[in-house]
């Protein structure tokens, strides 16, 4: 266990057209951290991961290990991953077929000649950490998944390594299964702590674990902090859709307020921070309420009239979409007065008794939409949008192209609140 | 737990010793692709430098050249023809066969299992015009009374194709086979359920699903085609039809030898083979875009039918049942003539053979070269494939040694044969007459095989099992002794043992780089034929059969009853 720092890293791929997948990154991860990278396919996480296990030759920067210096591209150091002292936990496992659990547990030791170890039983205690102990002479075939995936994070921690990475290792597991080894492995990790960075797509995974969490973006730090900070704050429009603000308004400054698609926002001032003549406000689904009638709005809040196009019904909530209504200019393309498609707002509406009108909503039917307006994030609109797009798309699980030629970093935060 | 906490020493790498390393790498990667290099290519340089010397003004000036010319192509495209059809009919019906009766899909792989020697001189025995015994029983057919030999004739160049082409179906079948496989069956069952019936599904979608598949195969079995030797020396040679192969044999058989002449014959099928190579690399590009990840296997659409079973049985009756019960029947049999008579059968002919030194040496010949050949080609194919696979830092050497190994696959056996036995009867390697020439030419013909194989198997494993015996400090000779190979221990039993199969089988090449002293078993049959000892023949072809016979069943212990199939 140990301090890790990547300084500069680049990484680039040759084809058609030459991607670059890691893009000058700096990290420094402390001693028993569990830091989570966090962004859609192709943003450079998984490759940052490999280059650190030595799977992937960088084409620059520099690497140290605890005291290690592992990779250097300027020294031509670059050592191989059996001489850097690390465990990895894989996204299929690759527990080796042919071989007993406990044989697999053990294989880091022996490969690493650590045979005081052996004599002390760190294999079964490590299995035992991963409640395996009965799984020990058993072959990985005839475990099920979780099973797989506990004796694989027991292969990962048995050496003790400086670092254990993980390559989005849960999400072979069903929903409910990942769910709880996802507890187990924040339960390990608080009580025995080791270095370890953690490779996911899925924000509730990177939220729950994460000590910090980074969200990557053609191969940079879009932004590194808390999980709270990331999900409270986040720093560009690019982090804010990713970690769930999906819903996104266009809004043009005019002389009495705000417009959005052509339509005054009624009700309670907005607020963006910066004095620009148009901002982009981003909303969760669930900090949006409908009431009937603009006249309803609550004092604290700002609202829209909308239609409601579909109602989806989710247990606990409604899942409710809304065309925003458009104004007079609204429909056509984007023009220069910043009058967009009509926007379409996804609103999650509690089933309990706050609900208990939704229940009787239908597609057609004519509400307001309301949002406390410190809910909404605020960003710039420029660069934002391209940005936007891009995480919109990987959230709902398009994949990316990988690479693409970045422009400057987007989405310096309009601030917020 | 907090002993997971505990500090370890982590050893402090010696970073001087990398570069030392990385060259002493880069030159172990270079020696071996060299190695290679030079012992698939430096026959056919040899070769090529004696066809310049006069060679192609005499070989493609005489008059009957351009008759052997037409009869390799006519060989080749009409033997492709019948593959092709038959072999696609097979795997078709091998996907529909019933659960019990799976293990028929083995049943048009025979033909390759039955050494090719063995299987013409079967089929001689039932179709010559004369004696031949299905040709007696045809002539007891009212329209046919009056004859007195024939019908058939297998000695004309239509049989000969037809021959050809039962020994081509079964690499077809094996191409279309793992064909189907690669196809979902999802892509099957969503037409299904889109409306289209079995037949129209076939059409729409299987058979564009396979286009590559066949254009693949296809090309493979029209090389094997243009390269074919054994059926037209053996059925051809008396009736005059030679094709380039016989011809290159006839001018290093016949005094005076005329290697350049040989050589340039060799010219248009080693120019066409390295173009096919050549644009298959092209067309194929890098082997990793095939792996394929989960998706359902290919499973029988519609209903298994018993008609499937019958054709194939059918199929394996006349392609492999019928030579081999007229090898039984002569070789029992104190001469050959169109009657099966039963009452004068006994085994001398199997004493007769045993008794004397020529067959035995032979078959321990065979043997002894083969098993050196396998263990040395199965290390090499290993490393070969593993660099194919892995070495992406030697890109150079990488596309050499792609090509070099790939190269045998093209060119025909019998260029290779011509190419070693003059490129070792002198300097700088003199190995003629020792077994050494005939391992390193089973060695050569090998490689793509012995590559193959194990790059499947490579890449079916995929990089996480190895990644992850890295990751936990195991190095690369670690890695690849107690995760690899292990892992790989099937598809290694069933490689070795098929190539020692193949090379047991081993026939045009060695018949040109043996010599007295070196004989395998199918070149002293060759001699005996030669001699008109037909019932020995016959108890030799047996002989050889079963040795293959055991060869099979060893490989299909070892890799399993999927192993035939992996060819």
């Amino acid at each position: 266990m140990s301090h890790v720092r990547i300084e500069g890293l680049t990484k680039r791929f040759d084809g058609k057209p030459p991607t670059v997948a890691v893009d000058d990154l700096d990290l420094e991860i402390e001693e028993g951290e569990f830091l989570v990278l966090l962004g859609p396919s192709g943003c450079g996480k998984t490759t940052t991961l490999r280059c650190l296990a030595g799977l992937e030759s960088p084409a620059a920067g520099r690497i140290t290990l605890g005291d290690t210096v592992v990779y250097d591209g300027a020294r031509k150091v670059n050592l191989s991953p059996d001489k850097r002292f690390i465990g990895m936990v894989f996204q299929s496992y690759a527990l080796w077929p042919h071989m007993t659990v406990r044989k697999n547990v053990a294989y880091p030791l022996r490969a690493r000649k650590m045979s005081t170890a052996l004599a002390e039983g760190w294999v079964e205690d490590t299995a035992a950490l991963v409640d395996c102990t009965e799984l020990l002479d058993r072959y990985p075939a005839q475990l099920s998944g979780g099973q797989q995936q506990r004796v694989a994070l027991a292969r990962g921690l048995v050496a003790r390594p400086d670092l254990v990475l993980f390559d989005e290792p849960l999400s072979n597991l069903d929903a409910r299964l990942r769910d709880q080894v996802r507890a187990e492995l924040h339960e390990l990790h608080r009580r025995s702590p080791f270095t370890a960075v953690f490779v996911t797509h899925d924000q509730s995974e990177a939220l729950a674990l994460g000590q910090r969490m980074a969200i990557m973006r053609r191969g940079r730090m879009e932004q590194l902090g808390m999980p709270q900070e990331v999900f409270e704050e986040p720093a560009s429009e690019y982090v804010a859709s990713f970690i769930g603000m999906s819903n996104r308004l266009e809004l043009v400054r005019t002389d009495g307020g705000w417009v959005c698609a052509g339509r005054p926002v009624l009700g309670a001032p907005l607020t963006p921070p910066s004095a620009g003549a148009s901002t982009v406000a981003r909303l969760r689904p669930d900090d949006v309420r409908l009431v009937a009638h603009p006249d309803d709005l609550g004092t604290g809040d700002a609202g829209l009239p909308a239609t409601v196009a579909d109602v989806e019904y989710g247990g606990r909530h409604f899942d409710v979409m809304l065309d925003v209504d458009g104004g007079p200019g609204a429909g056509g393309s984007s023009s220069a007065a910043g009058v967009g498609d009509a926007p379409r707002v996804h609103a999650r509406i509690p089933t309990g008794p706050a609900g208990g009108w939704a229940r009787s909503l239908g597609a057609g039917d004519r509400v307001t939409l309301a949002f406390d307006p410190t809910d909404a994030r605020f960003y710039a609109p420029d660069a934002g949008g391209a940005a936007a797009g891009e995480a919109d798309a990987a959230a709902t699980g398009d994949d990316t192209p990988v690479g693409v030629p970045a422009p400057a970093t987007a989405g310096a935060p309009a601030g917020a609140r | 737990m907090a002993t997971v906490t505990l500090p370890t020493a982590s050893a402090a790498p010696p970073r001087a010793r990398v570069d030392t390393r990385r060259l002493l790498r880069h030159v172990g990667v270079t020696v071996f692709v060299g190695v290679l290099a030079y012992l698939v290519i430096a026959p056919l340089v040899r070769l090529q430098s004696r066809a310049f010397d006069g060679g192609y003004d005499r070989a493609f000036s005489g008059p009957r050249i351009g008759r052997t010319i037409s009869y390799t192509v006519g060989l080749a495209l009409g033997s492709l023809a019948i593959a092709l059809v038959l072999g696609t009919a097979l795997a078709w019906a091998a996907t529909r066969l019933p659960r019990r009766l799976r293990f028929l899909r083995l049943f048009p792989v025979l033909p390759i299992v039955v050494p090719a020697i063995a299987n013409v001189v079967g089929w001689a025995f039932l179709l010559s015009p004369r004696p031949g015994y299905l040709n007696a029983q045809l002539r007891r057919l009212p329209w046919w009374d009056h004859l007195q030999e024939g019908p058939v004739d297998i000695y004309t160049m239509p049989w000969i194709i037809v021959i050809t082409g039962f020994g081509l179906t079964a690499f077809v079948y094996l191409f279309v086979s793992a064909g189907f496989e690669n196809i979902s069956s999802e892509h099957i069952e969503a037409a299904q359920t889109s409306g289209s019936p079995p037949w129209k599904v076939f059409l729409k979608v299987t058979l564009p699903l396979l286009r590559p598949t066949l254009i693949y195969g296809g090309g493979v079995a029209l090389l094997l085609g243009l390269g074919q030797f054994t059926g037209p020396l053996l059925l051809g040679t008396n009736s005059g039809i030679s094709v380039l192969t016989t011809d290159m044999y006839r001018q290093v058989s016949q005094t005076p030898v005329e290697y350049g002449v040989a050589a340039a014959l060799g010219s248009p099928l080693l120019v066409f083979g390295i173009a096919v190579v050549l644009v298959q690399k092209l067309m194929l590009g890098n082997e990793r875009r095939f792996v394929t990840h989960g998706g359902k296997a290919f499973r029988s659409e519609g209903r298994p039918s018993r008609l499937a079973a019958v054709g194939i049985v059918v199929y394996a009756l006349v392609a492999t049942v019928l030579p081999i019960t007229a090898l039984v029947i002569v070789a029992l049999s104190n001469y050959w003539s169109g009657e099966i008579q039963t009452e004068f059968m006994s085994l001398n002919n199997f004493r007769t053979i045993f008794e004397g030194d020529a067959v035995p040496t032979a078959i321990g010949n065979s043997l002894r070269f083969s098993l050196v050949a396998v263990a040395i080609c199965l290390p090499l194919g290993f490393v070969a494939a593993s660099l194919l696979v892995r070495g992406r830092q030697f890109p150079v050497q990488r596309a050499i040694l792609d090509f070099v190994v790939s190269m045998p696959l093209g060119i025909p056996a019998v260029i290779f044969g011509v190419g070693f036995l003059l490129t070792y009867a002198e300097g700088p390697f003199v190995l003629y007459g020792t077994p050494w020439v005939v391992i390193l030419v089973y060695v050569t013909l090998m490689l793509p095989f012995a590559t193959r194989m194990q790059l499947s198997a490579l890449l079916a494993l995929g990089d996480t099992y190895s990644e992850a015996s890295r990751v936990s400090g195991a190095g690369v000779l670690r890695t690849n002794l107690r995760v690899i190979l292990p892992l790989m221990r099937s598809s290694l039993g069933g490689a070795a043992a098929l190539i020692f199969v193949l090379l047991t089988h081993e026939f045009s090449a060695s018949l040109l780089v043996r010599s007295s002293t070196t004989q395998v078993m199918g070149t002293v049959l060759f001699d005996y034929w030669g001699n008109g000892g037909y019932p020995l023949v016959a108890a030799v072809a047996l002989v050889m059969t079963v040795v293959t016979a055991i060869g099979v069943s060893i490989a299909m212990v070892l890799g399993g009853s999927e192993s035939l199939t992996k060819l």
